[in-house]
C-alpha cells in the first residue's frame, strides 16, 4: 500500500438494490482513490448512497460491478472469511451510534479487535495503553459504556478502531449523536489521527464542520460523486424562507411564470405553490432567488 | 474476549435468563423425578431379592427371572440339591404375580409362600407382628398397610380368600410391586398346585463361593436354573429397565424437546436483542465461527444453570418424596446425572444449530443503519 496507488480505491464502483423497475442505484460508478493521511469528507442529502459507498469501501458490501482495492488487495471477489481477515486488520469503523459492547468495559471494547490481529490481545495492551492515554480515557478504562458520556464513547470508538494500527477509518456521522462542543473534539481527534498515525480518514457526514479537517469534500448525490471543492459555490435564496441554497446540491426546484425557484425543503415550495404571488414581488423575488438559470 | 463479551451480556439479561433457565429446568427435574422414581422402583423389586439370605438360587431350567417370570421346580427337586456338595441349607417358596385387596383397593404384588418356621425366603424385618404365617394369615409390607388402613387383625384379600394380617414388615414395599407373605399351602390351593415349588433358595457352605455352587447344581440337578443372587438382582433389574428404557426415552425425549426449544427461543430472543452487536463484531473481522461460539457459549450457559438448577430441585423434591410419600421409593443415580448431563449438553448445541442460519443471515453492514 502506497500513497500513489491509495489506502482505498474504487473504480466504476455500481451498486444496486433491487431488481427490474424496482431497481436503485445507489452507488453509480464512483471512482475514488484516498491516500494514507487523508482525510476524505463525503457529503450529500439523505438517501443519496453515502452510507453504501462507505460500506463498499470498507467490504462490508460487495459492489454489482466495479472494483474495491484496500490496502493494495483487490476485494471484490473475495471471499467471506478473507474479506473478514481483511477488515481486521485494515479497516477501522467509527460509527454515528458508537456501537460499543454494552457488556464489555472500555478498555476491553478497545482491546477486541486485537484479538484478531498478529500477536493477540496480549500484545496489544500497551498499544491500548497509548490510546485511552492519547484520547484521555485512562480513568475510564473499567467503566462500562453506558456509564460513559457521547464524547467518551466516539473516543472509545475511536480507540477501538485505531487499536489495530489500520491503515484505512471509516467513519459514519460521527458527530451525527453529539453536540457542537463535543463534536468538534472527535472532529479534531480524527484529524490528529489522520496526521498522527498516517491512516486514510473517509468520513460520511451532514456536518458541515467537519469540511473544516478535510483535505477534500465529495458531493454524493443519486449515487454519483464528485469534489465539491473544486466546483465553485452558486448560493441562491429560498423565496420563502429566504435559507441559502446551493444551486448545485439543491433537490427542490419549481419552473413559474417562466422562472426557475429553488427551495430548502418541500415545506417551502408547498406554501410557494399555495401562494406564489406572496413570495414574486414586482417583477422579482421577495427574497431574490439569484443565479438561477 | 469474545466469550467474555458472550457470558456477560447473557448476564445481563438476568431476568430473561432466569425465567428461561428455570423452564429449561423444569423439563430437566421431570427426567430426573421420572428416573429416579423408575430408578428407585427398581431397586425396590430386588431388594426381597437380596434380603431373602439365599447365595443361590434354583429355578426350572430356562428362567433367568422372577421378575415377570414363571417357574415350577419338583418338590423331589429340593432334595437333590440338598445332597449337592456346598449346600449348607436349602429352602422352597412359591410365588406369584396377581392382585391384593386391601380395603377395596387392588394392589399388583409378589405373593410368595412359605411355609412355618422357615428363615430363608421369609420377611426379614418386622415393624410389628410376626414373621411366621400359618394357613390363613398373611404378612404384609407395613407402609402399604398404613397407606390401606389394615393393621394388625384386619384382613386382605387374595385370590377368593380372606387372610388374617398377623405381621407388617419392613423394606418389603415397592409401588410397582410390594411383597406379601402367605403360608405355602394357601397359594398351592389357590393355584391348584400341588407338589411344585417356585424356586429353591440355597445357601452355601463358608468354603464354598455361590457362583461355584451354582454350577455344581447346575451340573448335578437335571433341568434346573442355578443363579447366584448377584446375578439374579442384575438379572432382574436388567428386565425392569429394559421395560422402562422406551418409555424413559420418549419422556426423555419430550421434555429435551422442550428444553430445545426454550433454551433456542431464549437465545432467539437475545441474538435479536444484539443484533446490532453481532453485526459490529462482524464488521470489525469477527468470523462466522467466532460468533456462533458465542452463541454456543450462551445456549450452554443456560442449559448448564438449567442443569444445576435441576439437580438442586430433584434433591429437594426427593427428599420431600421420601419425606411425605414414602409410597414412591426414589433413587438418584450417578448414571442418571451423567445421563442429564449429557441431554443438557444436546440441548444447548441443538438449540445453537437452530440459530446457526439466524447468526449466518447478520449482515455487518446493518452497523452503519443503527
Amino acid at each position: 500500500m502506497t500513497d500513489a496507488s491509495g489506502v482505498v480505491r474504487t473504480r466504476d464502483l455500481v451498486r444496486t438494490f433491487g431488481e427490474g423497475r424496482r431497481a436503485i442505484r445507489a452507488v453509480d460508478g464512483v471512482s475514488l482513490t484516498v491516500a494514507s493521511g487523508e482525510i476524505v469528507v463525503i457529503m450529500g442529502p439523505s438517501g443519496s448512497g453515502k452510507t453504501t459507498l462507505l460500506s463498499l469501501m470498507g467490504a462490508l458490501l460487495r459492489p454489482t460491478s466495479g472494483t474495491v482495492e484496500i490496502a493494495g488487495q483487490d476485494v471484490t471477489g473475495m471471499p467471506e472469511a478473507r474479506l473478514a481477515r481483511l477488515r481486521a486488520r485494515n479497516v477501522g469503523f467509527v460509527f454515528q451510534g458508537f456501537n460499543l459492547l454494552d457488556a464489555l468495559t472500555v478498555e476491553e471494547n478497545v482491546l477486541l479487535p486485537a484479538q484478531l490481529n498478529d500477536g493477540g490481545i496480549g500484545a496489544a495492551r500497551s498499544r491500548a495503553e497509548e490510546l485511552l492515554g492519547r484520547l484521555e480515557l485512562l480513568d475510564r478504562r473499567t467503566a462500562r459504556p453506558a456509564t460513559l458520556s457521547g464524547g467518551e464513547k466516539q473516543r472509545v470508538a475511536i480507540a477501538r478502531a485505531l487499536i489495530n494500527r489500520v491503515p484505512l477509518v471509516l467513519a459514519d456521522e460521527p458527530t451525527g449523536n453529539l453536540d457542537s462542543q463535543r463534536g468538534a473534539e472527535v472532529t479534531m481527534r480524527l484529524h490528529d489521527i489522520a496526521r498522527d498515525e498516517g491512516c486514510a480518514v473517509v468520513i460520511v457526514t451532514h456536518d458541515p464542520r467537519i469540511e473544516d479537517v478535510a483535505d477534500r469534500v465529495l458531493w454524493l448525490e443519486d449515487g454519483r460523486v464528485r469534489d465539491r471543492r473544486a466546483d465553485p459555490h452558486v448560493w441562491v435564496r429560498d423565496p420563502v424562507c429566504g435559507m441559502q441554497v446551493d444551486e448545485w446540491t439543491a433537490g427542490i426546484r419549481l419552473t413559474h411564470a417562466g422562472r426557475d425557484y429553488l427551495f430548502c425543503s418541500e415545506r417551502c415550495r408547498e406554501r410557494f405553490l399555495r401562494e406564489p404571488g406572496a413570495y414574486v414581488q414586482d417583477g422579482g423575488d421577495r427574497h431574490r432567488n439569484e443565479g438561477v438559470s | 474476549m469474545i466469550v467474555r463479551w458472550a457470558v456477560v451480556s447473557l448476564l445481563q439479561a438476568r431476568l430473561r435468563m432466569l425465567a428461561s433457565s428455570l423452564a429449561v429446568a423444569a423439563a430437566f427435574t421431570l427426567v430426573f423425578m421420572f428416573r429416579a422414581v423408575w430408578e428407585g422402583e427398581t431397586r425396590q423389586l430386588a431388594t426381597y431379592l437380596e434380603r431373602a439370605g439365599a447365595d443361590v438360587w434354583v429355578m426350572q431350567a430356562g428362567v433367568s427371572n422372577v421378575h415377570m417370570a414363571s417357574s415350577f421346580v419338583g418338590r423331589a427337586k429340593r432334595r437333590e440339591v440338598e445332597s449337592v456338595e456346598g449346600v449348607r441349607a436349602a429352602a422352597a417358596v412359591l410365588y406369584l404375580n396377581s392382585m391384593v385387596t386391601f380395603s377395596g383397593q387392588r394392589w399388583f404384588c409378589y405373593i410368595v409362600g412359605i411355609e412355618p418356621g422357615q428363615r430363608l425366603g421369609a420377611p426379614w424385618a418386622m415393624a410389628e407382628g410376626r414373621s411366621q404365617v400359618q394357613p390363613g394369615e398373611v404378612v404384609v409390607p407395613g407402609v402399604l398397610a398404613r397407606v390401606s388402613g389394615v393393621g394388625l387383625g384386619g384382613s386382605v384379600k387374595v385370590g377368593d380368600r380372606d387372610l388374617l394380617v398377623v405381621g407388617l414388615s419392613e423394606e418389603t414395599f415397592s409401588a410397582t410391586n410390594p411383597v406379601v407373605f402367605v403360608h405355602r399351602e394357601d397359594l398351592a390351593d389357590l393355584l391348584w398346585l400341588e407338589g411344585y415349588d417356585s424356586c429353591l433358595l440355597v445357601q452355601a457352605n463358608e468354603d464354598t463361593a455361590p457362583g461355584e455352587l451354582a454350577l455344581r447344581i447346575e451340573a448335578e440337578v437335571d433341568a434346573v436354573e442355578a443363579m447366584t443372587t448377584e446375578e439374579l438382582v442384575e438379572s432382574d433389574t436388567a428386565l425392569a429397565r429394559q421395560m422402562g428404557t422406551q418409555i424413559i426415552a420418549l419422556m426423555t425425549g419430550i421434555c429435551a424437546a422442550l428444553a430445545t426449544l426454550l433454551v433456542g427461543f431464549t437465545m432467539y430472543v437475545h441474538t435479536a436483542r444484539l443484533g446490532t452487536e453481532l453485526a459490529v463484531l462482524k464488521a470489525m473481522g469477527f468470523q462466522r465461527g467466532h460468533v456462533y461460539l458465542a452463541v454456543v457459549v450462551q445456549s450452554s450457559l443456560v442449559a448448564a444453570s438449567a442443569f444445576g438448577l435441576a439437580l438442586a430441585g430433584t434433591a429437594i423434591l426427593a427428599s420431600l418424596t421420601r419425606g411425605l410419600a414414602t409410597v414412591v421409593a426414589v433413587r438418584l443415580t450417578p448414571g442418571a446425572v451423567l445421563e442429564v448431563a449429557g441431554v443438557g449438553a444436546l440441548v444447548a448445541i441443538v438449540a445453537s444449530l437452530l440459530l446457526a442460519r439466524r447468526v449466518a443471515s447478520v449482515e455487518p453492514a446493518t452497523v452503519f443503519r443503527t
